[in-house]
């Protein structure tokens, strides 16, 4: 047990007078009948707002309780204004400590009506002067602020709120608002199916799912959280390796090399089969950076052992090397204009492409605004979007065509989804030639560097030609030089390549822990314990509904189902399937089953269930009276059910009599006139 | 063997299926879009929500992308010559003239001149006002008919002439 109401009091101060109410509440079952509008559902409500919980009812900015509380009473076919209303309430946790709260509702005094004030002790059975706090209630801090009513209640509850995510991503707890439809049904909208009036403005997802889960303190939540928290992990990691792995090809570029073999998705195992190497261009060849290096370094040792020779030695080869040069510049001229018109033309593929996409950006955006204006109604074309004309009532296409095509023509939302994948089909398209185009970049920027080179070399060379045939030559001495500094960059680069690569191994082990994690998360969330309680849930369901008459199918097709442990029958909800009826008896069913189940099970439930006029409309006297037997043993388990009822008293004061029910009639008003003799306790 | 068709579908045991899918169409010839897009015509550049068929097939005409209108804008402002211009005249404006008339959204008004005006009917006008109410829907067309404001019919006619 969690909560145990034991006392009420409105009190409204008016023009003539004051007026009020009093409830005093026992364990097990009790019942409180009164006449239609006289106030009872008033004080189910006010009980709610004494907890501060009156959000469920809705966002609004100010007390949501009647008229009667608000402005003006009835009294004696009268209406009197009211100058102030509060509320009391005296209930007691689980470790039978007692404390009573106050607020006020209405009223021009200087009192916030955010206010509670809490007395530690039984304020309204036994008066007395008692230590007191006050506490805000709808601050924004509430929940989390040392002097908020919610946190003084969770902690009063023994309440923990588990963390849920809202539409928007955001991780806030789960607001007690939401779970209080299991506990409280209320008069007018509550009976319309379990749950019904849950808030949905705190956005929360799968709030209905969650509520129940903590109410049965089901431990599938614990898990989707977690494989939740761990598909973010993985993505980050995602994100980080192609992070790296980025900035791993920037680095190549900028020497006019690519990495080959690097995986562009996490990988378990590090290195891979194949480790990731660096490439580069050397002329036409393509050479690992390792052996590009290699053979640089023997050149330039065969150089080195070779003594500079003099220009006038080297002038007969040199005029040779200048005739193999030209040719040389000229051959790689050719390739690399060759190479440079397939790259345009690939970039004119790449703006074709993308004039197709704008077309098709443009044509969605129509379509959508078609769309757009048959949801807002605004369409001027009602007739013909119902397939007829509106002169002849031919039938006629949703086309400007001529009508004698036989073609039949794909309606607007199947446009919209054809355009989609055909904007996906180009956009696959372009991403594959611009990295087709990214290689073939690469290649020019080498095919350009070295007719760079070539025009330098010639230069050196004829500079050697024509210079002092004893001085040295300028040829060998540039590829001594050239070849030096070449090795030099290489080496560095290659360096750079190792430290960066070695970032991987890190990610790669990240990443093995990670989906270790996912396998163990992986499969149903729902554990042994969890199933055992639902299974328990469902048989009490199909005991009580038989019991209370439901005949809209045989009671033991009902089961519970596992996505979102309510009701239903062969996969279905039931709300839309059966009787009006029916659907009340199985809120009562489920909500009571919840109640029992708290007797055998370890849950969160607070052992109090409020039922505000269960007997609506249609529903049969026998389900009514066996409602009430069952609601009848929360007396022995240290539960208490609150049931609040307008049934004619002639017919229901049998209650009276029984002494598992505390019964409490009004044979008027429950809000009235204060005197001397007001006291029907 | 020479391979004919009918030797090579001999080898094929399956029978060929023939399905007829629907045809993609592109949006202005959906009724919804041109229709909407005439009440604008009418309601923003109308004088009196009235026009002249041939302005609404010049203004039909160019605004259906958005190098056009520009293309308009610019020969509204003097910047550029009215011949840069090639406005078609689309038979399918008229057959949404037609449905919208059957609609009673729009009506016909025989001048006594002998030419043709259409005109907003006071359906015509709701149906007009609720498509600029919503402030999503065609938002670059209202744009561009906001810029060419109420526009005479003998601009219109000068800029279809050349003579601009």
């Amino acid at each position: 047990m969690r909560i145990r109401l034991r006392h009420l009091k409105l009190h409204v101060a008016t023009v003539a007078g004051p007026f009020g109410a009093e409830l005093s509440f026992k364990e097990g079952l009790n019942v409180i009948r009164a006449d239609n509008s006289s106030g009872k559902s008033t004080c189910m409500k006010a009980i709610v707002y004494a907890l501060g919980l009156e959000r469920m009812f809705g966002p609004g900015n100010h007390p949501p309780l009647p008229p009667a509380m608000m402005t003006l009473i009835e009294d004696d076919q009268q209406e009197t204004p009211v100058i102030e209303s509060s509320v009391y309430l005296e209930f007691e946790n689980h470790e039978g400590r007692i404390v009573t709260v106050h607020r006020k509702v209405a009223g021009t005094s200087e009192r916030d009506w955010r206010l509670i004030t809490v007395w530690e002790g039984a304020a309204l059975t036994n008066p007395g002067q008692y230590p007191s706090r006050e506490l805000y209630a709808r601050d924004p801090g509430s929940a989390t602020r040392e002097d908020g009513f919610h946190t003084f209640l969770e902690k009063f509850l023994g309440w923990s709120m588990p963390e849920v995510v809202r539409f928007n991503g955001e991780i806030v707890p789960l607001y007690m608002e939401a779970v209080l439809p299991l506990i409280y049904v209320e008069q007018k909208f509550g009976w319309a199916a379990i749950q019904a009036t849950t808030p949905k403005y705190f956005q929360i997802r799968e709030v209905e799912k969650r509520a129940i889960e903590f109410i049965l303190n089901l431990d599938a939540y614990k898990r989707e959280l977690e494989k939740q928290k761990l598909a973010q992990d993985i993505a980050a990691l995602e994100e980080k390796w192609s992070d790296l792995a980025s900035q791993c090809d920037l680095m190549a570029a900028t020497e006019g090399a690519s990495i080959r073999s690097l995986p562009k998705h996490p990988t378990v195992e590090w290195p891979p089969q194949v480790a990731p190497y660096v490439e580069r261009y050397s002329g036409p060849r393509t050479l690992s950076l390792n052996n590009s290096i290699t053979e640089d370094q023997a050149e330039l040792l065969r150089l080195e052992n070779e003594a500079i020779p003099a220009a006038e030695q080297v002038s007969a080869e040199l005029t040779v090397k200048l005739r193999k040069l030209r040719e040389a510049l000229d051959e790689n001229e050719v390739i690399a204009s060759d190479a440079a018109a397939d790259l345009e033309f690939d970039g004119g593929e790449v703006r074709s492409i993308d004039a197709r996409l704008d077309a098709i950006a443009d044509d969605l955006h129509k379509n959508q605004d078609i769309l757009r204006l048959r949801r807002y109604g605004a369409s001027p074309n009602q007739h013909q979007g119902q397939g007829s004309c509106p002169t002849c009532h031919q039938s006629v296409t949703d086309s400007l065509l001529s009508q004698t095509l036989e073609q039949q023509v794909m309606t607007v939302e199947e446009n919209v989804e054809y355009l989609n994948s055909q904007r996906k089909t180009f956009e696959h398209m372009k991403e594959n030639i611009e990295r087709a185009l990214q290689g073939k970049r690469l290649r020019l920027e080498a095919l350009e560097k070295r007719s760079s080179e070539l025009r330098s070399e010639m230069r050196t060379a004829k500079q050697t030609l024509v210079s002092d045939g004893r001085a040295p030559s300028a040829v060998a001495i540039r590829q001594r030089v050239v070849l030096e500094e070449r090795i030099d960059k290489l080496t560095r680069l290659s360096e750079r390549f190792s430290a960066k690569v070695a970032g991987f191994a890190e990610l790669s082990a990240s990443w093995r822990e990670l989906q270790a994690q996912k396998m163990e998360l992986s499969g149903e969330n729902l554990t042994a314990t969890d199933k055992k309680k639902l299974a328990r849930l469902q048989a009490l369901l199909i005991k009580m509904e038989s019991e209370f008459g439901f005949d809209s199918f045989p009671p033991d097709n009902l089961a519970i189902s596992s996505q979102n442990y309510l009701p239903n029958r062969a996969g279905f909800d039931l709300v839309y399937d059966v009787s009006a009826s029916d659907n009340i008896r199985t809120t009562a069913a489920y909500l009571l089953a919840l109640l029992e189940i708290s007797r055998e099970f370890p849950t969160n439930h607070l052992g109090l269930l409020i039922l505000d006029e269960p007997r609506q409309q249609s529903l049969s006297w026998n389900t009514f009276k066996q409602v009430f037997e069952r609601a009848k043993s929360s007396g022995g388990a240290d539960q208490q059910v609150i049931i609040a009822t307008s049934e004619e008293q002639a017919r229901i004061d049998y209650l009276a009599n029984d002494p598992e029910i505390h019964f409490i009639n009004f044979s008027g008003k429950v809000i009235r006139r204060i005197t001397a003799q007001t006291s029907e306790l | 063997m020479p391979e004919t068709i009918e030797h090579l579908l001999s080898g094929i045991s399956a029978d060929f299926v023939f399905k007829a899918r629907p045809t993609s169409l592109p949006p202005e010839l959906r009724p919804d879009w041109r229709i909407s897009v005439l009440l604008l015509i009418l309601k923003i550049t109308g004088r009196a929500g009235k026009a002249s068929l041939k302005k609404l097939h010049v203004l039909g005409w160019v605004i259906r992308h958005q190098s056009q209108r520009d293309a308009f804008l610019q020969v509204l402002a003097g910047d550029v010559p009215a011949d840069s211009l090639m406005i078609r005249f689309d038979p399918a404006l008229n057959r949404a003239v037609e449905f919208a008339v059957g609609s009673k959204l729009l009506a016909f008004e025989r001048l006594s001149s002998g030419g043709l005006n259409i005109v907003l009917t006071a359906s015509g006008k709701d149906a007009a006002a609720r498509i600029v109410e919503h402030q999503d829907c065609l938002v670059s067309e209202k744009a561009f008919l906001h810029e060419v404001g109420k526009i005479s019919e003998a601009r219109v006619e000068s800029i279809l002439t050349w003579k601009d």
